[in-house]
């Protein structure tokens, strides 16, 4: 249990009459990059809060770094580098006071790093936030977020809204900080590419369930999308146990399938189906078809 | 279905203020009737009503009233900003917002007033006051409509604010000699003389046609004239380099409490500042002009009385916001989101939550920050009476002949209430804010408030006496609640408890014969609700950092 | 290093890496003994997970096309072990594939495509510089 960093056992919150997240289990390993797929409104930000303390766990229980966020905020926050969804850092401090107000919260602050950051960032410390661009304030954030060399990083959608010259410095950032010895990262995005490249571990979250919850390269390992021809034509897709999705007309018929190669291959013989084709399949693809199949 | 602009803009404003337009007007009352029902139960008789004292309570409630009828239509309004991407002419634009504004102004006034004559045995004059808030509402419509922050404006806003204000004066009566308000001269604004309605056209055509120049230049960009923007820069870049160093916070709390303080509470001690320059530009006018330089005590003694009912005002105002501004921020339109931790001064967005500061330090950064705001509002009324006194002496005028500094013991006293209301009022949100909603917080007040008047006594002793018992109540239980979670120790709460209950006892000492039974009781409930934050801050704050 | 991967494409990055490792190889762009960039640096560069390269390293060496030497890092396996030919010929063997895969669903015979390979090679006489086969 002290392999994970964080661990999240049936959570259940609602809003009122809102179910947000409904038996969430989620658990996070030390050293490495998760990923938090999920469309907006799925429930990622209130998972995220949990983790922060923000929200107590109605159901089920949070623990970060063995503890429990919401009793011990101080020393939790304290080892996270949190970067809002909103980035509502107050607009009216200069770049430079932030950082002087932020590094007060955190003993491990590497003032040395701050700077090179803000250099690398090309911020100005005289100007005030309200005057900065959307790039400029996520810059800023990350930038307070990692100067304290956290042992968790904890970004929610860190590139919405972003160019792609600033998602290059974050999504570098978040690389940096893995190949630092023993830290975690865990970001959510509702941008797959940038999952792919990223994560190490991927889990969906969709209406507040999860969906998946799978080392990346597990997943490729799970899912094709096969062109089978059959001996017969058809109207509908003939019915192939495990599969997500399917298209196509007459006598082929294209499967997103769910489940190993061999045993595809043993349902698809079954059917009397031979493998015309291997299709490529993303990560887009896959959710799309398991958020599709609830 | 909109057969026209005005009917669709006005639509649009009611259908977005649906819940502001309802809590508005009340907000507007309910400070004034905190002052004024507490005075009916302490003088009844009628010569009170036309001293020079509630005259001069009057112009105060009613400047107070004016600022929050304006305040309110133009947060309302919203930014003008909105329908310039519209097929709309400017003038338009202008139009709707100048006049529908002064006829909101003028009729919010007018019924306010309207309901104070009936609940209140006090005939104070309505149609000068409205005639003046439209006036006001004008006046400040050209520095309001604009996008661009500009010391310029700000400085034309106070020289309208000095304007605005000697007319009030002038049409009270006031003579601008010793004795300045409270004398017997000062008469009620009860006509509006020729002068007056030529001075109000006039402004009220000046103020338009700025008002308009000033729209047009922010519909097409243009922010400044040349020159001013030059000037402006310089004045930017002068801050810049003055508030270049760095700061070097010594702890979590300090650097909490400086945050507070910047971003909640700066502006009370700015206003009460400002309030007191203007008191003084206006004195030191009145004086030159009257070559008498004991105008200039008067005015510079009522100015700073002014300025300190403005700040218990203000902080009445912020406090009541931040017990109900939330309510009233949902239901604005979506555009109007600010980033969060802008749009109510009182919430603390996603960053601040993710600080690691306990929520016992939190507490007293917020307690400390407040305090810091209330001493500095007091220092700089302290210094406006150092320099009173400084002048009276450096001029050879006798002070014991201006009233209101006969005894040092109303000045003195009057000054520390207004310094413990502000620090109170400060704290709203976090001291009583939790309280008001606990049923069985109210359960004993509403008890006893029957007892009474199941016995007959008077409605000012039930309610004083069922909010005393109310903020006993939370007091006790709070203490009872931070003990027990060891938010903080049992010297310190039997130290704050022992503090308070001699500066109730004082003040009681002090009061005894001015006071009468609701004076007492309301003496108790403020000594309570000053030890309040000492104790329920950290329980407020543990509540809201989690939810 | 010039590599180029393509995230959402299908293809798991991984696996982009290594052929296109094994294809730097193979043309001789990159030779036997040279030094591949880090895990850390390669991860930065392409931002990608290090463990995804770090598992392109690894794939790499168990098939020979690469060596890690202690403490110095990864380096292009020298091309005359039976490993690394073996690689080039599994690489060579997918692109025939593909070609006749192609070509019949076009409809050409294989004397054709064979009679086409020929005066491709005629054409392209400049011998390339590659790795010298002794076989």
């Amino acid at each position: 249990m002290s392999d994970f960093v964080i661990d999240i056992q049936h959570l259940g919150r609602s809003f009122g009459k809102t179910e947000a997240l409904q038996d969430v289990s989620l658990q996070v390993p030390r050293g490495g990059v998760f990923g938090l797929i999920g469309s907006n409104g799925a429930g990622k930000t209130t998972l995220i809060k949990h983790i922060l303390g923000s929200h107590y766990a109605q159901r089920g229980w949070v623990k970060v770094f063995g503890l429990d966020p919401v009793a011990e905020p101080v020393k939790v926050l304290g080892r996270i580098g949190y970067m809002s969804e909103d980035r509502d850092v107050p607009s009216w401090m200069r770049i430079g006071e932030l950082i002087d107000f932020t590094r007060t919260f955190y003993p491990a602050w590497d003032s040395g790093y701050a700077t090179e950051l803000t250099s690398v960032f090309e911020l100005d410390v005289k100007q005030k936030i309200r005057d900065l661009s959307r790039g400029q304030t996520a810059r800023v954030c990350l930038l307070l977020a990692l100067s304290h060399r956290p042992e968790l990083l904890v970004l929610d959608e860190p590139s919405s809204g972003l160019d792609p010259v600033i998602r290059r410095d974050i999504l570098t950032a978040i690389v940096r900080t893995t190949t630092d010895e023993g830290r975690t990262v865990l970001f959510s995005s509702h941008l797959l590419d940038e999952v792919e490249r990223l994560a190490d571990r991927v889990a969906i979250l969709h209406q507040g369930r999860i969906l998946l919850d799978q080392k990346l390269e597990d997943i490729y390992e799970s899912y094709h999308r096969v062109t089978l021809r059959f001996d017969r034509s058809s109207s509908v897709a003939p019915a192939l146990e495990g599969s997500l999705h399917s298209d196509g007309n007459g006598n082929e018929w294209t499967y997103v399938y769910r489940g190993q190669k061999g045993q595809l291959l043993a349902a698809s013989s079954q059917l009397n189906a031979t493998v015309v084709a291997e299709l490529p399949l993303s990560l887009d693809d896959i959710f799309v078809c398991n958020i599709q199949g609830h | 279905m909109m057969h026209s602009i005005i009917a669709a803009l006005t639509w649009e404003y009611v259908a977005r203020n649906r819940w502001m337009l309802l809590w508005l007007p009340l907000l507007a009352n309910i400070p004034a009737l905190c002052i004024l029902l507490p005075l009916k139960s302490i003088s009844p008789d009628d010569s009170f009503m036309t001293s020079p004292l509630l005259i001069g309570i009057q112009v105060s409630v009613l400047l107070s009233l004016v600022l929050v009828v304006c305040f309110g239509i133009i947060s309302t309004q919203g930014s003008s900003r909105r329908l310039y991407r519209f097929p709309i002419s400017t003038i338009q634009i202008t139009s709707y917002y100048f006049w529908t504004g002064a006829l909101l102004v003028g009729a919010q006034v007018a019924l306010v007033l309207w309901l104070w004559k009936v609940l209140l045995p006090i005939d104070w004059p309505i149609a000068s006051p409205v005639v003046f808030s439209i006036v006001c509402w004008c006046a400040l419509q050209p520095v309001v409509r604009g996008q661009s922050q500009s010391l310029w404006w700000i400085v034309l806003a106070i020289l309208i604010v000095i304007a605005l204000s000697f007319w009030l004066l002038i049409r009270h009566g006031v003579p601008f000699q010793q004795g300045g308000m409270l004398t017997s001269q000062v008469h009620y604004w009860n006509v509006i003389s020729i002068t007056d309605w030529l001075i109000t056209f006039f402004s009220l055509g000046l103020a338009y046609w700025l008002t308009a120049i000033r729209v047009t230049y922010d519909r097409s960009g243009r922010s400044n004239m040349p020159l001013l923007e030059r000037i402006q820069l310089a004045l930017e870049r002068l801050e810049a380099r003055w508030f270049s160093g760095s700061w070097n916070f010594r702890s979590p709390i300090q650097a909490y409490s400086w945050y507070d303080l910047r971003h909640r509470l700066l502006t009370i001690p700015i206003l009460v500042f400002l309030g007191v320059l203007v008191s003084w530009v206006i004195a030191g006018l009145t004086a030159v002009i009257k070559r008498d330089p004991g105008t200039l005590i008067s005015l510079a003694i009522g100015g700073t009385y002014l300025s300190t009912v403005l700040q218990v005002y203000m902080a009445l105002l912020f406090g009541a916001l931040s017990l109900f501004g939330k309510y009233l921020v949902r239901f604005e339109a979506p555009e109007h989101k600010l980033k969060k931790s802008d749009a109510t001064p009182f919430e603390h967005g996603s960053f601040f939550n993710g600080l690691p500061i306990s929520f016992k330090d939190k507490a007293t950064a917020l307690v400390a920050s407040s305090a810091m705001a209330t001493v500095i509002c007091g220092a700089v009324l302290l210094l406006s009476y150092a320099l009173i006194g400084m002048v009276a002496w450096a001029f050879g005028v006798c002070l014991s002949n201006v009233k209101f500094l006969n005894h040092w013991k109303y000045l003195v006293s009057m000054n520390v209430l207004a310094m413990v209301l502000t620090f109170v009022l400060n704290n709203l949100k976090f001291s009583i804010g939790p309280m008001l909603w606990r049923i069985d917080h109210w359960f004993w007040s509403i008890i006893l408030a029957a007892i009474l008047v199941a016995f007959g006594q008077p409605a000012g002793i039930c309610v004083s006496a069922a909010f005393c018992v109310f903020v006993l109540v939370a007091l006790t239980a709070s203490t009872i609640q931070s003990l027990m979670k060891a938010d903080i120790r049992l010297g310190t709460a039997l130290g704050i408890w022992g503090i308070g209950t001699c500066l109730a006892i004082l003040g009681w000492y002090l009061f005894r014969d001015e006071f009468g039974p609701v004076g007492m009781l309301l003496l108790a409930a403020l000594a309570g609700l000053s030890m309040l934050p000492f104790f329920s801050t950290t329980e407020s704050i543990r509540r809201a950092h989690t939810s | 290093m010039q590599i180029h991967i393509q995230a959402q494409g299908g293809v798991p990055i991984y696996l982009q890496v290594m052929q296109q490792i094994k294809y730097l190889v193979a043309s001789g762009r990159l030779e036997p003994g040279d030094e591949l960039p880090s895990i850390r640096s390669l991860a930065e560069q392409l931002i990608v997970n290090p463990n995804t390269i770090a598992r392109a390293y690894r794939e790499l060496e168990t098939q020979g096309v690469v060596e890690k030497r202690r403490t110095a890092g990864t380096f292009v396996a020298d091309s005359g072990s039976p490993l690394a030919r073996k690689e080039r010929l599994k690489l060579l063997k997918e692109r025939i594939d593909q070609l006749l895969t192609e070509a019949y669903q076009m409809g050409f015979e294989l004397d054709e495509v064979m009679k086409l390979v020929e005066q491709s090679s005629l054409i392209s006489q400049q011998p390339k510089k590659g790795p010298s086969s002794h076989e």
